[in-house]
């Protein structure tokens, strides 16, 4: 009876370590997560420069419709 | 014989014959390096004087049959370590290496390696020394050294600026740079505010260990393994920028530490001092070295006097601060001659890397010229216990000739260092160094400094 409930016990640790196996990580690769960042934060760069260019267009087409207003009053 | 540093390319290695140094370019680099000539890449670097120079060899002076070109660079006249360096000085080498790859990406080229170890200081700045480290940018690519720099200069850099300016000695454990997950455990909540740090440091660490934990899959496009995406030249420029941005941003001013403030707190009275400035300018106009490493240099005061008889100066201190300070001087007044590094004697920089020989350890790196060692044996013989014999094996095997400051234990910093302790330095005696240092060297000369107790020598090798 002992020997069956210690035998339970080993199958239950082995399973149980099979379940919560991980990857184990001698093999990993810090690069893709580098690649990812970097396409992460060039998009964000991108946005900010086409962000940057829209409201710089904004700014000189409201200034050129103020002094438009501003030239038709006189 | 092939550097032992020089074994990681396969596009070519450096190799030293009959005293000169010469660079083997490998087949396999015969496209990347025509690109770096055709479009004009090399001379405007040379132009910038950021790219080391060199000139083409005949294919002759090859080592192997491997070899597409042989070039011979300019010697350096002293290499030196980024855990060597200041704030400052891994600082403006982090700029340089951004600038390079902005004007390589302009010729439709990229740097492959963004290594600290590729950078060396030569008369006064800092200079890219691996010509090899070109390459054709992929269209829409990434930048392939862009982890490679976060961990060589923006890593420590960070940390130095942070958390604490000695951390740049992680450099040493670390030969392929700061971990980024290491660097954002040590960094303080607050660096997380710098949206710079947060993302290069921060969130590119949390990105690598995610993706790295990820199995790899069966890729969509054979032999592509990373992840699909691509990268405007808007965005490869808007990044390198972003880099640019955060190392400016980062600054440490030197102030508190232990010898930043020496020569304020000094026992000298004005006269002594300006005789021992006297005495020793008189001494290197005579010996005319061509090479000089002052070992205690603090903020390089009598570094100055040995540059200014025309010798290439290496100006080692043990406190961040002092290099700092000094390295500041060299810019601010274009001294050339000088290169201020940070050094520990009592441990030196060793042989690190594969096989413990990739990188020279510093007593490699000599012997030089002359060696000054000025108010130095006090503090590594008290302060650190380490017998004058030792000392003065140690120096042999650094100079040709030296100039030593003997500091007895009458004089107050002495005693100041003798204050809580035993003392335990029966050797320590005028009688006892001379004994000692006499084993090793000729004793030329005896010059006492007024109002002090302290004594000058300068002595030669006895080979």
């Amino acid at each position: 009876m002992l020997i069956n409930k210690s035998r339970y016990n080993k199958m239950f640790i082995a399973v149980m370590a099979l379940m919560l196996a991980q990857n184990a990580f001698g093999y990993i690769d810090m690069s893709t997560g580098s690649y990812a960042i970097q396409i992460a934060i060039a998009g964000f760069m991108g946005f900010i420069f086409v962000f940057r260019g829209f409201i710089k267009n904004f700014k000189e087409k409201l200034s050129y419709l103020f002094k438009k207003a501003v030239s038709w009053k006189h | 014989m092939q550097c032992k540093g020089s074994f990681r390319d396969p596009s070519g290695f450096i190799c030293q014959r009959n005293g000169e140094i010469l660079r083997q370019i490998n087949q396999c680099y015969a496209d990347d390096f025509h690109a770096l000539q055709k479009t004009g890449l090399l001379k405007k670097l040379w132009e910038l004087n950021d790219l080391i120079p060199h000139k083409e060899e005949s294919i002759d002076e090859a080592f192997s049959l491997l070899a597409y070109k042989v070039i011979k660079p300019q010697r350096i006249p002293f290499i030196s370590y980024p855990y060597e360096w200041s704030f400052s000085q891994l600082k403006d080498a982090a700029l340089l290496t951004l600038d390079i790859q902005l004007e390589a990406m302009k010729s439709g080229l990229s740097l492959k390696d963004a290594s600290a170890f590729n950078i060396q200081f030569m008369y006064g700045k800092p200079i890219f020394i691996d010509t090899l480290s070109f390459t054709k940018q992929k269209t829409n690519g990434p930048w392939i050294a862009y982890g490679q720099f976060c961990s060589h200069f923006l890593a420590p850099l960070a940390l130095m600026c942070y958390r604490d300016i000695r951390l740049s000695k992680l450099f040493r454990t670390y030969i392929d740079g700061i971990p980024l997950d290491l660097a954002a455990r040590l960094l303080p909540m607050h660096a997380k505010f710098h949206l710079g740090i947060f993302y290069h440091i921060f969130l590119h660490a949390k990105s690598q260990i995610r993706l790295a934990k990820i199995p790899i899959k069966k890729p969509k496009t054979p032999g592509r393994l990373h992840p699909s995406g691509k990268i405007s030249d808007i965005g490869m420029r808007g990044i390198i920028e972003s880099l640019k941005r955060t190392v400016q941003s980062l600054k440490w001013k030197p102030k508190g530490t232990q010898w930043a403030e020496y020569y304020t707190f000094t026992n000298y009275t004005n006269r002594a001092f300006q005789q021992k400035e006297e005495i020793i300018s008189k001494i290197i106009k005579a010996a005319k070295p061509k090479t000089v490493w002052d070992i205690g240099a603090n903020d390089g005061k009598f570094s100055r006097i040995a540059s200014a008889s025309g010798a290439l100066t290496t100006s080692f201190d043990i406190d961040p601060a002092s290099v700092e300070k000094n390295y500041l001087q060299c810019k601010a007044n274009g001294e050339t001659r000088i290169l201020p590094l940070l050094m520990d004697w009592t441990n030196p920089s060793p042989g690190i890397g594969w096989s413990n020989e990739e990188r020279m350890s510093i007593v490699e790196r000599g012997p030089v010229d002359m060696v000054l060692a000025l108010a130095f044996v006090h503090h590594i013989a008290i302060g650190n216990n380490v017998p004058l014999d030792m000392i003065a094996r140690l120096l042999a095997d650094l100079c040709k000739s030296l100039i030593i400051e003997w500091v007895p234990k009458e004089d107050s910093q002495v005693k100041k260092l003798l204050l809580n302790r035993e003392d335990i330095f029966k050797n320590y005696t005028e009688q006892g160094f001379l004994s000692t240092f006499s084993r090793y060297f000729i004793i030329d000369s005896k010059i006492p400094l007024e109002d002090s107790a302290r004594i000058i020598f300068c002595m030669r090798h006895k080979e």
